[in-house]
């Protein structure tokens, strides 16, 4: 495991040395897209007294929300629906039904080795480019900073297995472009990665807590802003985990599935 | 010139029927394109919801600017598939050569070889969006106007294919290659709203360096009657101009280079 | 010089890379990322020949040895480093317009048709492209369908043709503006006997039908015995060797090889017995055999029939020498025969570095 793991690091680490330009742009992309929305906000507390709070939120703690958001996005996005559709496209698929770890295991097995790689060299500089270009906040506290580390590894499982159960839709059809492009936006807005959910119309946010998409980018930036302590604290991170285990379920259920179709069709 | 346009219309034609020969594929990138669009539009939508201005301009407002930035950004979208990919496309894939084997310049070779007429459709929304804007804001459309509205989507569309042609040249010179390409993408998206929230650091550098105000924002201000603008307001062909004339000789400078190394 | 006016001229034609050393292992890497070190390739080296019009010449070498830098710098693709090249009185590097209009080029593992179109409609656009008027065009199609029996496909998305299809209609491709000049870089790459049979009848027929003057480059010393009565050896950037290919296998005809399985093994000394002294047997395997044996001397066809009258043979080949073979005897033994006067260029001013 531990060897599995240095290999990748080193053949990740050789990949980045190849593509140096694509690392460094990588990181200007992030603090361009922090920059977007760092100014739009900025401009719509611009006539108002400083320290005015909009929906709970002042403009610091805006702006601390929505670095946070980028910044774990660095950590724990992948493209595993657009891995499992090129699988599917070249028929490599069915070589997983040989294999003793099943297809969900080593897509999020190797997207977490991927994003642990990146957490080291691609997060970490991201961090320190936006900590120092923009007036971001710190945690609210050791407690609510640890809470956001637990919760930003959820983020990353919800992530990994909503882009599988999308990437098993390549099974059905070719074209999943459309589709990959709906869960894009969706997670998008409704994670909260653009705003936090309190800017929200009521019925879209009522709608967004009976959904898994606000635990990939709201509920890891609240929980840093220190929106929830004690109980609630363990409530937020209760339910994110909830929604982890509901989708790796349906995860294992669709593969599960699949296989069955696969080896009855005979691959 | 008159060649060049026949020709143009023969590949344009001939992309229609090879996309629609795969109808899922292309209904299915139609329907992602369309997405793209409506998610931008709706952010805009949900955060006035909450707000009343941003930074003193109105929601419809920053909605005209928004829908009318989709106009240039769609004509462009029409050829930019191949200024994007390439360094992947025609120089690592090897078919840059095949390019430079057609009597023809390679860079109108290149934008004319792959359409996405899915791009289409951001110039029809933008314009509903802009148009319903600016009814709401009880905009009057002049002859003028009218003319003006052409001038800037062909000029902004040139700015924004100067600026790729510019940045795919540097893959003739640098053996890393499609990295840049993103992140002054992602700058497009300040181009979408009123310049001055950006401050004044930022506006220069997206007025003097990488031009994106001048493709919708300096040239839109002459609708919303912004005076405050004034001077800038009717630069963008010009811009558009000095843009095309840079873009052809930094491509002209990297088919050299790529001829003379070989790479 | 007896001819007057080459298709093509080529004198000391040299060509430089700068390669970059990739260093080993993570703190290689580490260091490349600060500083690159680079090597000087001469891939093509003081090159000179010429081609007369409606010749087809073949340009072979094993890999790396400049066959495609050679090609790319002749389509007016590549500059060169220093030399000079002249076709049909223009500088191809410098008037890439004018040149490309007036050559063809094929790439047997890329075609120059767009994957998605039907083939006649690649050929529209390519009309468009050269600017051959419409009427000219049908003309042509029709005149190369004659050739290669392509009326057929003209409906069909490239996409859905077999290989041997798609080099047909690339080879069409190649020639709707009528070039005076063609490059075909493995025209029968990936082909099976019979396409590649075909193939080459085509390109006999299109060389007699339009005198069109042709180099190709290939790996296949079938294509080269059929289509070219001259060629060129390249070898690591030098030109080895300008002349007809006969006296290059002439040179070697002394070493032909003949391999025979038995199905029983049999004592080396009946074998010796057949074909006399002028053949050594060697045994290379339980049941399997080896004769060389000089072909001028001693006929193939006489002792593959003395074979089998007395042996129960289970196969029985010839081998043809491969042109890395045939190279790297040339190479090893120095028997290069002497260039011709007549096909080669003079030495260039100064001579060699």
């Amino acid at each position: 495991m531990i060897r599995a793991l240095t290999a990748f690091a080193r053949a990740g680490f050789l990949r980045l040395v190849a593509y140096r330009l694509r690392y460094v742009t990588g990181i200007l992309t992030y603090t361009i897209n922090v920059s977007v929305y760092y100014f739009i906000w900025r401009a719509v507390y611009a006539h108002a007294a400083p320290g005015t709070e909009l929906r709970g939120y002042a403009l610091s703690d805006l702006v601390t929300y929505v670095a946070l958001g980028w910044i774990i996005r660095s950590f724990y996005f992948n493209n595993i629906d657009r891995e499992i559709a090129a699988l599917v496209e070249e028929g490599q698929v069915t070589t997983y039904l040989a294999r003793p770890t099943s297809l969900l295991q080593a897509m999020t097995g190797l997207a977490a080795g991927e994003s642990l790689f990146r957490l080291a060299t691609f997060t970490g500089p991201i961090t320190i480019v936006i900590f120092l270009l923009f007036p971001v906040g710190g945690p609210a506290g050791p407690a609510a900073f640890a809470a956001f580390l637990a919760s930003a590894v959820l983020s990353f499982a919800i992530f990994a297995y909503l882009n599988f159960l999308v990437g098993m839709v390549a099974f059905a059809t070719r074209s999943i472009a459309g589709l990959i492009s709906a869960k894009h936006y969706t997670i998008q807005l409704l994670s909260g990665l653009l705003m936090p959910m309190a800017f929200f119309p009521d019925w879209l946010r009522l709608a967004s807590d009976f959904l898994p998409f606000r635990h990939i980018a709201h509920t890891p930036a609240a929980l840093y802003l220190g929106r929830a302590a004690g109980p609630e604290l363990l409530g937020a991170l209760g339910q994110q985990a909830l929604w982890a285990a509901i989708l790796l379920v349906a995860c294992r259920w669709t593969w599960g599935r699949m296989v069955r179709r696969l080896v009855i069709q005979g691959g | 010139m008159r060649r060049v346009l026949s020709l143009y219309t023969g590949f344009f034609v001939q992309s229609l029927k090879a996309r629609l020969a795969y109808r899922a594929d292309f209904l299915s990138e139609l329907f992602a394109s369309l997405l793209a669009t409506a998610a931008g539009i709706l952010f805009v939508v949900l955060l006035f919801h909450r707000i009343p201005d941003l930074g003193g301009w109105r929601r419809e407002e920053v909605l005209f600017l928004y829908g009318l930035s989709l106009v240039p950004y769609g004509i462009f979208n029409i050829f930019s598939i191949n200024l994007y990919e390439f360094a992947d496309r025609y120089i690592i894939e090897g078919r840059f050569d095949r390019l430079l084997l057609r009597p023809m310049p390679t860079l109108a070779q290149l934008l004319m070889e792959r359409s996405r007429l899915t791009a289409l459709q951001e110039v029809a929304v933008g314009l509903g969006v802009a148009l319903w804007a600016g009814a709401r804001l009880g905009l009057a459309w002049s002859a003028v106007d009218l003319l003006w509205l052409g001038v800037v989507a062909v000029s902004g569309a040139v700015i924004l294919l100067a600026v790729f042609s510019i940045l795919a040249s540097l893959s003739f010179f640098f053996e890393d290659r499609i990295g840049v390409n993103a992140p002054v993408w992602n700058l497009i998206q300040f181009g979408r709203f009123p310049l001055p929230i950006f401050g004044p650091w930022l506006g220069a550098v997206l007025s003097w360096v990488i031009p994106f105000g001048f493709v919708t924002f300096y040239p839109a201000t002459h609708f919303l009657g912004r005076s405050a603008f004034r001077t800038l307001c009717y630069a963008t062909p010009l811009v558009a101009a000095a843009f095309a004339l840079l873009g052809l000789a930094v491509w002209t400078l990297g088919v050299r280079g790529y001829r003379s190394t070989g790479s | 010089m007896s001819t007057p006016e080459p298709a093509l001229q080529v004198v000391a034609l040299t060509r430089t890379f700068r390669v970059f050393e990739r260093r080993r292992g993570l703190v290689g890497g580490l260091r490349d990322l600060l500083h690159r070190d680079y090597r000087e390739l001469r891939a093509v080296d003081a090159i000179s020949f010429r081609v007369a019009a409606g010749e087809m010449v073949g340009l072979i070498g094993p890999n790396g040895a400049g066959k495609s830098t050679t090609i790319k710098m002749l389509t007016g693709i590549l500059v060169p480093t220093s030399g000079e090249i002249l076709a049909g009185g223009r500088v191809p590097h410098r008037d890439r317009i004018a040149h490309v209009k007036r050559i063809g080029a094929v790439f047997g593992q890329r075609t120059q048709l767009w994957w998605d179109l039907a083939v006649i409609e690649s050929f529209t656009l390519l009309g468009k492209i050269y600017g051959v008027p419409a009427a000219a065009l049908a003309d042509r199609i029709d005149r190369l369908d004659a050739i290669l029996d392509i009326g057929a496909l003209l409906r069909t998305p490239v996409r859905k043709l077999s290989l041997g299809q798609r080099m047909r209609c690339d080879l069409a491709a190649s020639l709707l503006h009528a070039p005076g000049l063609l490059f075909l870089d493995e025209p029968t790459i990936g082909l099976d006997i019979v396409a590649k049979d075909g193939v080459r009848a085509f390109l006999r027929d299109i060389n007699r039908q339009f005198a069109t003057t042709a180099i190709i480059t290939t790996h296949d010393l079938r294509d080269i015995e059929e289509l070219c009565p001259r060629i060129l050896i390249l070898d690591r950037g030098r030109l080895l060797y300008d002349g007809p290919l006969d006296r290059i296998k002439a040179a070697h005809a002394g070493r032909t090889r003949l391999m025979v399985d038995l199905l029983a093994a049999a004592p080396l000394a009946a074998l010796q017995a057949i074909g006399g002294a002028a053949v050594t047997w060697e045994q290379v395997g339980p049941v399997r055999y080896r004769a060389t044996f000089d072909r001028r001397v001693t006929r193939p066809a006489e002792l593959a029939r003395a074979l089998l009258n007395r042996f129960a043979v289970s196969d029985l080949q010839i081998p043809e020498p491969s042109i890395e073979s045939v190279i790297r005897r040339i190479y090893a033994e120095g028997a290069v025969p002497p260039p011709e006067p007549a096909g080669a260029a003079p030495p260039p001013e100064g001579g060699r570095r």
